[in-house]
């Protein structure tokens, strides 16, 4: 009985000993080794980049940071585009949130709402960038674009060269005759992946941003507020734009809503397709999967003035009144990780980090002094920088909130699919939508 | 004394058979009971999902009010209602036409039995994956004809086709059931009588199997009204909306639009149609059933 009585006091004393209130003032052995386990950080990091390019840049990126921090290491989990931020929401509404995600702020206000977002305008690295983190409304940097993202056309140039295309189009005649040409010599001009609905919205993305974009900042957020109108507005074409997205669509290979983004690069990349029209990931995507193919680029050619084609980027907003606070690299306020985030954060401002972006993600790094000749897929672009045939489109917003952006991307989809391809009817049904959704949130 | 000790025994025998309920009772509450009746308060108020449900404001009726104001909501319930009939027909007719088959006494009965079960035991994101394959690689390939998934007037059968593939093994376990339980005496008496096979299995099979009917048409058709995950993973409602049932429109509202209160007052009024027709499809069966 004695001994029972003694194995369960000592049992009890063990389980309270281990209890951190009930536990004596640590020693210096044991207040060395909290401290070292304090300093241990593994940072999560949610993010949506399914290319091998953008997945290897991750991998180096992290490793060259862990190797300079030994104690900080990361888990990186991958969630496609298209649930991304429906998984990203319910796990800041469950407190379960990653330490890192990106995510468009301007679409989703409540983050910062609901302070879920870290604060991040008086870091020292915001200088680093080329252009500095846009602040939103309220003066504060949420969000941090390390990325020159932009959209045009990108081509396969000896596919061109068969095609006796010499140089690359100026203005939507010249396209129109290019695509003829390839057609011609049984080479489809555009390969379209649409079955990922994202890559549709990135052909008309490519389209506004040159024909709409560089002198109507807000146009978004009026038709948002419904101030304007999708149809009759003189300031923004759309009816051209549905016209030309609907010659992109007619030639495109046979069902691109069939087609994933995926086989729509092997097109290009087999030389079965001439072009593919999306944003500047692209050209990392089809060396990743060809390494000797020849990727060039050129800006949608939407208009026919030549000096009006250009490739746009997001700068800061041009007005106050378009303050924006962007999309980009979020932190998560309630991290308990936070400083180690911060401290990546501070790498991903280094040139170091953003050369390893450029040579494998093959984009172009958002940070100062990076090299300019890590891809030569790349020499087009910086050629238009030169002939000031880049734009800065300021605060202007590719995508619309919520249920609004849905009701774009069906009628867009059901005007491609149509017969009849009424742009007129399109827009002024995409009006009575945007009204009726409006109406709904009041 | 002797009474007493076999009332203790009835009662430890009733609690041993109820034990076994708990682990269902405790998932169930867990996952439905609570959150039902959680979100009661949500479709009171304007609540976006994101924000702290503290922050959210009441609005009263509003979102009730706003439902029945809104066309647009009868899109998907027509999408819900084609899906669920086009899969209440094809899971119970393939359920009862392979359960008619392997209850026949052959050499691999027992093993078309587990076949045709199968896929149901696969999770229909798996089934989504495989049959998106299907649909843009292989039918396009070997019959030259273009994606279904991909064509808005063909979209919600083809997911039809997932379900049915996916899900005619269950039904068809319930008709097994229903089949192995009908007295072999009475198409012994019919064969007697002169009743051929065709009407056999519609005198006799069909009315004494009704219960088996009741039970496979309540349930396949509630459970495809309300279906949101496979259309999510299959067509994330496209193209252009053509597949948006009423399940993916009431999460898209829940979990995408940041519209929860709204989204959480549609799926309160959906589940009252729901039960509706349930209690109506079953009674409707029920009295057509017979008792042996």
């Amino acid at each position: 009985m004695k001994k029972r009585i003694a194995l369960i006091a000592a049992a009890a004393l063990m389980v309270l000993s281990a209890m951190p209130g009930c536990s004596k003032p640590s020693g210096t052995t044991s207040e060395t080794q909290s401290k070292a386990s304090e300093q241990k950080a593994v940072i999560t990091w949610m993010h949506h980049v399914q290319e091998e390019s953008g997945v290897q840049y991750m991998k180096k990126s992290t490793e060259a940071f862990t190797k300079k921090n030994p104690n900080i290491t990361f888990e990186l989990t991958m969630v496609p585009q298209d649930n991304y931020p429906t998984l990203l929401k319910s796990k800041l509404a469950a407190g379960d949130a990653p330490d890192m995600f990106d995510v468009d702020l301007d679409q989703n206000p409540g983050f910062i709402k609901s302070g879920y977002v870290y604060d991040m305008s008086k870091q020292p690295w915001l200088h680093n960038f080329i252009t500095e983190p846009p602040a939103g409304p309220d003066g504060k940097v949420y969000a941090i674009p390390t990325s020159i993202a932009f959209f045009g056309v990108f081509y396969n140039k000896d596919v061109f060269k068969t095609a006796g295309i010499s140089s690359t189009p100026t203005t939507w005649s010249e396209f129109q005759q290019d695509c003829s040409k390839l057609k011609s010599k049984g080479i489809i001009p555009i390969a379209s992946g649409y079955k990922d609905l994202w890559t549709m919205t990135c052909s008309f993305h490519a389209d506004k941003m040159t024909a709409i974009a560089p002198n109507y900042e807000d146009w978004t957020k009026q038709l948002e507020d419904r101030k304007v109108t999708w149809a009759n507005n003189p300031k923004a074409d759309m009816n051209s734009v549905l016209k030309r997205q609907a010659y992109v669509y007619d030639n495109s290979q046979k069902d691109p809503f069939g087609t994933t983004w995926d086989a729509a690069q092997d097109l290009v990349v087999t030389g079965k397709a001439a072009m593919i029209i999306n944003g500047s990931w692209t050209p990392g995507n089809l060396e990743t999967k060809d390494s000797k193919i020849n990727v060039g680029m050129f800006p949608f050619p939407s208009s026919e003035d030549a000096s009006k084609n250009v490739f746009a980027i997001n700068g800061n907003a041009k007005t106050k009144a378009n303050a924006y606070y962007g999309m980009g690299q979020c932190v998560y306020s309630k991290s308990k990780n936070v400083d180690a985030v911060m401290k990546y954060m501070a790498f991903r401002a280094t040139v170091e980090d953003g050369n390893l972006y450029q040579q494998y993600a093959k984009q172009l790094s958002a940070v100062k002094g990076c090299s300019s000749d890590f891809d030569p897929s790349y020499k087009e672009w910086f050629d238009a920088q030169k002939n000031g045939l880049v734009a800065d489109i300021g605060a202007f917003r590719r995508d619309y909130s919520g249920q609004l952006d849905t009701a774009y991307n069906n009628t867009m989809t059901n005007f491609l699919m149509s017969k009849d391809r009424n742009a007129a009817a399109t827009l002024k049904s995409l009006d009575a939508q945007f009204d009726k959704i409006a109406n709904l949130n009041k | 004394m002797q009474v007493s000790a076999r009332k203790i025994h009835s009662i430890k025998a009733s609690a041993t058979r109820l034990s076994f309920l708990l682990p269902t009772i405790f998932f169930f509450g867990i996952a439905m009971l609570i959150p039902f009746f959680l979100g009661i308060r949500v479709a009171f108020t304007d609540w976006d999902g994101i924000t702290p449900l503290s922050m959210a404001n009441y609005v009263g009726l509003h979102n009730f009010v706003s439902i029945f104001h809104n066309s647009d909501v009868l899109r998907p319930l027509r999408i819900a209602i084609i899906y669920a009939l086009l899969n209440t027909l094809g899971n119970n007719f393939f359920g009862l036409l392979f359960a008619v088959g392997v209850t026949k006494k052959y050499r691999f009965n027992k093993a078309h039995r587990l076949i045709f079960f199968m896929p149901a035991a696969l999770s229909s994101v798996l089934a989504a994956f495989m049959w998106n394959y299907i649909y843009s690689n292989v039918l396009p390939q070997i019959l030259g004809v273009e994606n279904y998934l991909s064509n808005p007037s063909s979209v919600v059968a083809a997911v039809s086709v997932i379900t049915i593939w996916g899900g005619c093994g269950v039904p068809m376990l319930i008709y097994i059931a229903g089949l192995t339980s009908v007295p072999s005496s009475l198409y012994e008496s019919a064969v007697i009588d002169g009743a051929n096979a065709f009407q056999q299995f519609w005198k006799i099979t069909i009315p004494l199997i009704m219960q088996s009917f009741t039970v496979n048409i309540t349930i396949t058709f509630t459970n495809s009204l309300s279906s949101a995950g496979l259309f999510l993973a299959a067509t994330h409602g496209g193209p252009g909306g053509a597949s948006e049932s009423m399940g993916l429109y009431i999460y898209n509202f829940l979990f995408k639009y940041n519209k929860a209160g709204y989204g959480q007052a549609l799926a309160y009024l959906f589940l009252a149609f729901i039960v509706v027709l349930a209690v109506l499809i079953s009674g409707i069966f029920r009295k057509r059933e017979v008792e042996m």
